[in-house]
């Protein structure tokens, strides 16, 4: 075990502020101690009828939690599971409304889904709120100080502007004749006779998209900003020290390694193909097509799960990376190609096990992040000289009743 | 400090302080005396009763918690000794029976039992047993509008109007209204009819009692009949309430998902997606059965065979095949005969069926079968006057004597009049060329000679080159591939590179000679040596005569799915056949193809029923002989010689050259016991093939029975002419020498000659068994052990086996042989 931190601060306090320090996080957890504590939770889940999911969440996020230290600290999970029941009987409770509606009545499905929508940046706070407030470090809480409707200010203009710009889109779009489009746009053939007539209204949902693509980045940023800027450890406050630029590098570089990564998969597909069409014209064996059309799936697949690897690698080192406790600053060093090969592997041992390996997954990346990620300081008293924020802070108390974990 | 014996206040607890004000730690050890209070030892805290202290649950190997009223906090990992505080203490301890059952591979393993078998039992049960309830118990109002709904998206994303005729329109859905008024049942049900487009021929029942059948349903369909069969079972989904139970059903399944799953956000789609759609598939299976079921019981109360659902069933089936074949463009083993081709369809079809939602048609359509099978259609006598008229007689004759001229003019002029415009003289040509080139052991000579008097004549070239096409067919003898023996395959690629030669030499001379581009073409598709682009070579060779009839026939022929096309494929060509008509009528009866090809899918799978229907389909297209001849073999099949009679007749008015016609013909005259017609048929057959195998023998057999045993012997040996491999023909030879006391070397020879080419029959080897031991031959010991060791697999004359044995024994005593054994 690390030393603690007492033992590391240096007996004069002057020198250290030229040399930084750095302490480690370490992940303690067990795959099989981890697969017992989910299957029991899970089945008294179901003798449960859900009621028990509540505080099935609370022990596994207490094992993983308490199972995650820095400096020979653990973390703590403190959410009360009656809340979580709460938040998710609404959920619950909106879901059914929500799919029943689709079936019976698409046009109120419709409704609850703007609703929904409309509401996501309120569910965004009050999510992160009740994660923040709720973990706790050397018997300190961590917190989220904000409105609700800093949420809804914040995210406003971006979207109005994205919504103005698919309104623009639409009503550029009624002075295309789209018939003669579709037609320019389909491959001449007599035996259609009809061309698909399609009406400027069904296409608004695909302008939509189109202008929110670009914004996408800008979006990540205020929301990460949002999210980070407004924690705290203690009287700790948290800041994230990133540009829009690096956002959207992030994006971008992930954009690029994505259209690598898939150019090569179909490479391979196609070279596999080609293999068999040359190995097949005598034996004409169903067997080998089966396999190679399944190993250039996979071999795709696996191309997919390279260019996601590298997306959440870039993410989260820009994102951690760049956060800060008062002086101290997270250090975040996922490597995309170990990140990627976690992925595939987890998604592949979820699939063959029907879900069972789930533990041993979460537990292989948790534990893979953890080694990966250090806290840097050039002054560790300040840690320890963090205090209690207090409960006069901006409304705590005041939104206690509001306090929902609705997952996202 | 851990010894079992040690009592709460022996033990120390060594832990980290916490004051909850600032981060700063305190390592502590914490001791508990008498009167219950916890003492912190260095003192960051005073002596505070256990009581008070809160005691956080254990969760695996994570710190222990204990937390102070005043927000302070001890973590540490001594669960132990927590423990034995716990126990002495009353108010805390809950949870943890929790870690107990957390901590125990025995709990572990049964939750994950309990979890699978609840899985299952839901899935199989809980869930149908529950949407059913929930599905019967639905206002009506609300499944007018999720039906309403559906058929509105539906009308949106698939469907486009119906191009049915309208009147045809109106006189199906008047023909359902009165079902629908017969049957009592008539709780608003509606038809309506839409054009599938990619969905092709379907039908789907909507909760709001519509009935909506796509035009290619209606096409597919033979009969009304067959219509109105899938209405009734599309009305038994919507008895059933099926389509409800199945949204339902997924509505439940996603929210039993959402519970199992609730925090497991890593589970992906797929895993959750994969028994959703496991149940999904098996679920419409049970709910196809059951739709089954009243239709079968509707049809019976309204007095419909039920053998007409089993029937449009089959035909949607294939289409299904089609449809799948379109997908798999890779053609099917280029042997259309190979059994294993058959097999690995077979398997497909089970590996599909696992995952669609449609029970193994098979399995459904049996139960349709067995009910009062719809009446056979009767044919009637046709009077078209003879359609093809070729004097190959005549033509024969020219080639025996010679005349090579007169043949050349005499072929070529029929093209010429096909080039001209008249169709029907290129079927007359290619009908001349095949009766011409019938093998006879001079023939071959006689063509030659002709290719080498007329150097520059494509017909002499094209006859070389059907004559050599001829020779691979005998040769092949309508065997499986994988029982040709190496010889014969040898001999046939030799032959197909020949005839390959001729046809390119006769085209050389007359690029555009259709019947030559056609044998080309069908040539290579034939062979498995060739490597010629057939597709390409058919596509040209249309292009330059569209509305030739060989060549659309022959491209036809190769495009059924036994060949590696497909019905679409076969629709397709169809629609270009369709504008050529009128530039050459005889095309028309090409467009009765496809009942013809797939009726013989139905006689392939012992449907021959449906043959029978299909082939009536064909013939109102257009009478073609072998549409005639397909249905007469279907109808002796079912046991109807006479219907069969009426047919055959019909194809031997259509094509009287034909020498299988008349086979066949005669063998459905003996089945009347119109003996002296049967042999004037088979004598009809020699006249046309003098070689043919089948109709010599048949003739022996005649003149055997009328004790004309010199002849009957003669035309054995006719048959060895052209096949001296012939087992068969060698036994019958030593039968009917054995019967001759000075033949019985011959015999002898005939009947060794007999075991040789033969497969191994127990009667080859009685004959040999016989022969040898009668001449006390010494091979006698060894062709009797092999007798009798094939007679224990198949059925042996007591009598014979007996002799056998006799004759063993007797020789044994002898000794005779006992040197060779």
């Amino acid at each position: 075990m690390a030393a603690s931190a007492e033992t590391i601060i240096p007996a004069s306090p002057g020198s250290s502020a030229s040399e930084p320090k750095i302490l480690a996080f370490e992940f303690h957890g067990s795959g099989v101690e981890f697969f017992k504590i989910w299957i029991v939770n899970l089945a008294l889940t179901i003798l449960s009828l859900g009621i028990f999911s509540a505080w099935a969440k609370v022990r596994t996020q207490r094992y993983l939690y308490g199972n995650t230290r820095l400096d020979g600290h653990a973390f703590t999970y403190l959410a009360d599971p009656v809340k979580i029941l709460k938040g998710r009987f609404i959920a619950f409770g909106f879901l059914l409304v929500y799919s029943l509606a689709w079936n019976f009545y698409p046009d109120a499905g419709m409704l609850l889904l703007v609703i929904g929508v409309l509401l996501l940046p309120a569910i965004l706070v009050a999510a992160t709120r009740f994660k923040m407030r709720n973990s706790s470090y050397r018997n300190l809480r961590f917190g989220f100080n904000t409105r609700f409707t800093t949420a809804y200010r914040m995210f406003a203009s971006p979207m109005m502007i994205v919504l103005l710009l698919t309104g623009l889109g639409y009503g550029l779009l009624q002075f295309v004749d789209l018939d003669t489009l579709m037609t320019s746009l389909q491959p001449v053939d007599d035996e259609v006779e009809q061309p698909v007539s399609i009406s400027a209204a069904q296409l608004i949902p695909s302008i939509f998209y189109l202008v929110l693509l670009p914004f996408i980045p800008y979006l990540d940023y205020l929301r990460s900003h949002f999210v980070i800027d407004n924690s705290h450890y203690g009287n700790a406050p948290a800041r994230l020290k990133s540009s829009v630029g690096s956002f959207y590098e992030t994006y971008l570089m992930s954009l690029l390694v994505f259209i690598v990564a898939i150019s090569i998969g179909i490479a391979l597909l196609m070279g596999i193909f080609g293999l068999i069409s040359l190995l097949d014209t005598e034996t004409n064996s169903n067997l080998i097509g089966v396999v190679a059309a399944i190993a250039g799936v996979v071999s795709m697949y696996a191309m997919m799960f390279f260019a996601a690897g590298y997306f959440h690698a870039r993410r989260t080192n820009l994102i951690y990376g760049n956060g800060f406790f008062g002086d101290a600053q997270l250090i975040s060093k996922l490597k995309f190609m170990p990140v990627s090969w976690i992925f595939l592997s987890n998604t592949v041992a979820i699939i063959l096990s029907l879900g069972l390996l789930i533990p041993w997954a979460r537990i292989r990346m948790a534990r893979y992040v953890a080694g990966v990620t250090h806290l840097q300081s050039s002054n560790f008293a300040l840690i320890t000289a963090v205090e209690n924020a207090g409960q006069g802070a901006l409304g705590e108390g005041v939104v206690d009743a509001f306090d929902l974990d609705i997952g996202l | 400090m851990h010894e079992q014996a040690s009592k709460p206040t022996q033990i120390t607890v060594n832990g980290t302080y916490f004051d909850g004000h600032s981060a700063a730690s305190h390592p502590v050890t914490l001791s508990l005396d008498e009167q219950g209070l916890l003492h912190l030892d260095p003192t960051h805290h005073q002596p505070i009763p256990l009581d008070e202290i809160t005691i956080g649950s254990r969760i695996g190997s994570t710190p222990r918690r204990l937390e102070f009223p005043d927000g302070g906090l001890v973590e540490t990992g001594d669960h132990r000794s927590i423990e034995q505080w716990q126990r002495s203490t009353t108010k805390n301890g809950h949870y943890g029976w929790i870690h107990r059952l957390e901590s125990s591979i025995a709990y572990g393993a049964g939750a994950l039992l309990f979890i699978i078998a609840l899985i299952l039992v839901s899935l199989m049960w809980g869930i149908p047993w529950s949407s059913n309830l929930i599905a019967h118990a639905l206002p009506e109002d609300i499944t007018q509008t999720i039906g309403d709904s559906a058929v509105e998206s539906l009308d949106q994303l698939i469907f486009s109007s119906s191009e049915l005729d309208p009147q045809r329109y109106q006189q199906l859905q008047l023909k359902f209204q009165q079902l629908l008024t017969n049957s009592n049942n008539h709780k608003g049900y509606r038809l309506e009819f839409r054009h599938g487009g990619v969905i092709g021929a379907n039908a789907f029942a909507f909760p709001n009692g519509l009935v909506v059948m796509t035009d290619e349903m209606v096409e597919l369909a033979d009969l009304d009949e067959e219509l109105l069969s899938i209405f009734l079972h599309e009305i038994g989904h919507l008895e059933q309430r099926h389509s409800l139970r199945q949204i339902i059903a997924h509505s439940s399944l996603a929210i039993l998902t959402t519970l199992l799953t609730g925090d497991i956000t890593a589970a992906s789609s797929l895993v959750v997606g994969a028994p959703n759609l496991l149940m999904k598939a098996s679920y419409s299976r049970e709910m196809e059965t059951e739709a089954d079921t009243y239709a079968l019981i509707e049809m019976e109360r309204l007095q419909l065979a039920t053998e007409h659902f089993a029937n449009i069933m089959d035909r949607l089936e294939f289409a299904m095949v089609e449809a799948q074949s379109e997908v798999h463009t890779e053609p099917t083993d280029p042997d259309p005969d190979d059994e294993n081709s058959e097999e690995s369809w077979l398997n497909k079809v089970e590996l599909l069926d696992f995952f669609s939602s449609h029970p193994l048609t098979e399995q459904r359509t049996a139960r349709f079968r067995q009910g009062k099978p719809a009446p056979l259609p009767t044919p009637t006598a046709i009077t078209d006057s003879k359609a093809y008229p070729v004097d190959f007689i005549a033509l024969r004759q020219h080639l025996n004597k010679g005349q090579y001229q007169q043949l050349h003019r005499q072929l070529d002029h029929h093209y010429q009049q096909f080039l001209s415009g008249d169709g029907k003289a290129e079927i007359i040509a290619d009908k001349a060329y095949n009766l011409l080139c019938t093998f006879t052991p001079e023939t071959q000579q006689q063509l030659e000679q002709w290719a080498v008097e007329m150097p520059g004549s494509y017909v002499a070239q094209y006859a070389l080159g059907i004559y050599n096409k001829t020779l691979v067919s005998i040769r092949r003898d309508g065997r499986y591939w994988r029982h040709i023996p190496e010889q014969d395959r040898v001999a046939m690629e030799n032959h197909t590179k020949v005839a390959e030669t001729h046809f390119l030499n006769s085209l050389k001379i007359q690029p555009d000679f259709t019947l030559a581009q056609a044998s080309l073409y069908s040539l290579a598709s034939f062979s498995r040596y060739d490597d010629t682009d057939e597709e390409t070579l058919i596509t040209e060779a249309l292009k330059t005569n569209p509305a030739s009839y060989i060549l659309n026939r022959t491209k036809l022929f190769y495009l059924q799915p036994r060949w590696g096309g497909s019905y679409p494929e076969i629709n397709d060509a169809l629609k270009g056949i369709h504008k050529q008509i009128q530039q050459n009528p005889e095309l028309a009866a090409l467009t009765g193809v496809i009942f013809h090809y797939k009726a013989l899918d139905y006689d392939r799978n012992q449907h021959y029923r449906g043959t029978v229907r299909l082939e009536s389909a064909a013939i109102n297209r257009g009478h073609k002989s072998w549409y005639f001849a397909n249905r007469a073999d279907a109808f002796s099949k079912l046991d109807e010689p006479e219907l069969a009679l009426i047919d055959y007749n019909n194809a031997i008015q259509l094509f009287p050259e034909d020498p299988q016609l008349y086979i066949d013909r005669s063998s459905v005259l003996r089945d009347l016991r119109q003996l002296e017609s049967a042999r004037q048929d088979i004598e009809t057959v020699l006249t046309i093939t003098p070689y043919d195998e089948d109709a010599l023998e048949t003739l022996a057999n005649f003149q055997i029975k009328a004790g004309n045993h010199q002849t009957a012997l003669g035309n054995f040996q006719k048959i060895l002419v052209t096949q001296p491999g012939n087992a068969n023909a060698h036994f019958r030879i030593s039968k009917l020498l054995t019967r001759d006391s000075g033949q019985q070397e011959a015999a002898l020879q005939a009947s060794h000659k007999a075991i040789q080419f033969g497969d191994d029959s127990p009667h080859y080897w009685y004959q040999y068994a016989y022969l040898t031991g009668t001449a006390q031959n010494c091979a006698f010991p060894g062709a009797a052990k092999t007798y009798l060791r094939l007679c224990q697999n198949s059925w042996c004359s007591e009598t014979n086996l007996r002799w056998v044995k006799q004759k063993q024994t007797e020789l044994a005593q002898q000794n005779l042989c006992a040197n060779s054994q």
